[in-house]
């Protein structure tokens, strides 16, 4: 009795010890690799810091610069625009045709399915660049088609007032093909029951889609919706490849921004402080989202 | 009228198919034409209207791209930054969660809840400190400092948990009654239990980081370090004009990726729904 109690104990100890031996990799990493930077980032957006020089403590005026600045304004406006356009473009004709696809008559699903995905498995530098020669004024192959049926070519990206709205576009037709494999997985995991009895009592396609559809896929929704706009938020190789900020700074967002002050002019402070300010939007958007959906949860 | 009503819905049904392959085509064409282009020489990028189909083939462009770039070396790179990634993540990750999933121990609830909020951190927020890190270390531009940041992420830890969690604790038990050191029922019994999820993980992971741009942009230096992505981008600095030269490099980094998808596609997409359906 004595010597098993002594085992249990030992034994005990040991296994105190182990979980953090299976734990120890990961904490090392994540603790020096994106806690303390993280950590130091709180501080640091308080100071100037150009690398080479001691950092200097500035308080807030980093961030008085920033709201200053136009061309951060700029920045700002055009990635809440970035946001707005390309999130509903990537996510609801994804619903849409994920619908389709999964409709009993129709045949080949799987295949249209792989085909809509082949954007999302390349890279956004190559994408990019596929339709930056595409879309280019002279020599790309949209205006040509455009000039087929007679209507007026862009300058799709030096035009300043188009090319935010050229780089949604892009954004969304790489995209749209990931957020159709989600909806569509979901929608194949809709009891087959719930179509029935909407068929029983004479619901139109529409009206399925409507009132059963809608209502189930509300959380993945909501969900799709968030990470859609996070990855908006983060929008950037786009705007390095498509335009690098052009022409001017009429396609700065504020991730190429951030890019700039940090890696180009080694303002380290001074770009924390944009990043936090980037952080800030997320948050709010991701907050109004859940407000939203949490009154269309209940019904 | 029933005969009318069903020719109509077959109209319908037509006009989908025709939207739906529109579409289709729609996503598919920017890749030919990439292609195309690629094989085209010089004088043909030039002339108005646009060729579609190339008049003439060439592999100029290709030439010139391994003459421009050691394109071996960005492909090696790429190669080393997604496999060392996607593999260090999904052991590292499998470490953690065994201990999250079958141990009870002090301060494990904080731990992770730790983790989990770490996922919301974007990742710009602590870039510059990081960044600065390296340098301290002396790791810019190397592999090392490419690779290290990204071996674990919470992200990763969370998944992997999660799913480790749906295992029926008796197997552990019955193994642990056997004697079984941990080693082994890591190895035996918990491993090949996970090794759907640390599949989907590890595509998941290589993809991303095989496409990933602004970490290997501000890491990496030299021409002869860079990835794939980053390579592209730097050459069309120059050269961006010359869509021959671009549009090869770009079908040499996409069309294997696109291969691999095909052959692939299940793991590809089954990653994207449990991700999706998870949550």
């Amino acid at each position: 009795m004595k010597l098993t109690k002594r085992r249990i104990k030992k034994q005990k100890l040991f296994e105190s010890i182990i979980p953090y031996l299976f734990l120890s990799p990961s904490l090392l990493i994540l603790t020096i690799f994106l806690f303390a930077p993280m950590i130091y980032s709180l501080g640091l957006m308080f100071y100037d810091w150009e690398l080479t020089s001691p950092p200097k403590y500035i308080g807030l005026r980093n961030y008085e610069m920033l709201f200053n600045d136009v061309i951060f304004r700029k920045a700002i406006f055009n990635t809440v625009y970035f946001v707005l356009g390309s999130v509903p473009l990537s996510v609801f004709p994804a619903l849409l045709l994920a619908w389709i696809l999964n409709m009993k008559w129709f045949k080949g699903g799987g295949f249209f399915e792989t085909i809509y995905f082949i954007p999302v498995v390349s890279g956004w530098v190559e994408v990019a660049m596929i339709w930056r020669f595409l879309l280019d004024s002279k020599l790309g192959f949209i205006n040509y088609i455009l000039s087929i049926f007679g209507l007026p070519g862009q300058n799709w990206l030096t035009d300043p007032t188009l090319v935010m709205t050229s780089i949604i576009f892009v954004h969304a037709w790489k995209l749209v093909g990931y957020n159709l494999v989600i909806f569509r997985s979901a929608l194949s995991s809709i009891p087959q029951i719930y179509y029935e009895a909407a068929m029983v009592d004479g619901a139109s396609s529409l009206q399925t889609f409507r009132y059963i559809i809608i209502p189930l896929l509300v959380p993945l929704l909501f969900f799709v919706l968030t990470i859609n706009t996070i990855w908006s938020f983060y929008v950037f190789p786009q705007v390095y490849v498509l335009t690098y900020g052009g022409p001017g700074y009429a396609s700065y967002t504020m991730v190429f921004y951030l890019y700039r002050y940090a890696f180009i002019h080694y303002e380290m402070g001074y770009a924390v402080a944009a990043a936090f300010v980037l952080f800030v939007f997320i948050s709010v958007f991701a907050y109004v989202q859940r407000r939203i959906f949490a009154k269309e949860v209940r019904y | 009228m029933e005969t009318w009503s069903k020719s109509l819905v077959y109209m319908v049904r037509i006009l989908i198919y025709l939207i739906i392959s529109a579409i289709g085509i729609f996503m598919i064409l920017p890749f030919i034409w990439m292609i195309f282009s690629s094989l085209k020489p010089s004088s043909e990028i030039y002339v108005f209207p646009p060729t579609f189909i190339p008049e003439k083939l060439t592999i100029e462009g290709y030439s010139l791209v391994f003459k421009l770039v050691d394109v071996p070396r960005v492909f090696l790179n790429t190669l080393i930054y997604a496999v060392s990634v996607s593999l260090g993540n999904v052991f590292i990750s499998s470490l953690a969660a065994f201990s999250f999933s079958f141990f009870k121990f002090r301060g494990q609830r904080i731990l992770y809840a730790i983790i989990i909020s770490l996922m919301m951190i974007p990742f710009f927020v602590y870039v510059i400190p990081l960044y600065v890190l390296l340098i301290h270390l002396g790791l810019v531009n190397t592999y090392l400092g490419l690779i290290i940041p990204g071996l674990a992420s919470p992200f990763a830890i969370f998944l992997t948990t999660q799913y480790m969690k749906t295992m029926p604790l008796d197997y552990i038990d019955a193994a642990r009654i056997d004697g079984a050191p941990y080693r082994t029922i890591y190895f035996k019994i918990v491993l090949p239990y996970c090794k759907s999820i640390m599949l989907v993980l590890g595509v998941l992971t290589y993809l991303s980081a095989w496409t990933d741009f602004f970490w290997p942009l501000i890491v990496l230096r030299t021409p002869d370090m860079l990835t794939l992505p980053v390579s592209i981008a730097n050459l069309s600095g120059q050269y961006v004009q010359y869509w021959n030269i671009m549009m090869a490099f770009t079908t040499l980094s996409i069309v294997p990726a696109i291969i691999v998808f095909i052959i692939f596609r299940r793991w590809f997409l089954q990653s994207v729904t449990l991700i999706g359906i998870k949550k």
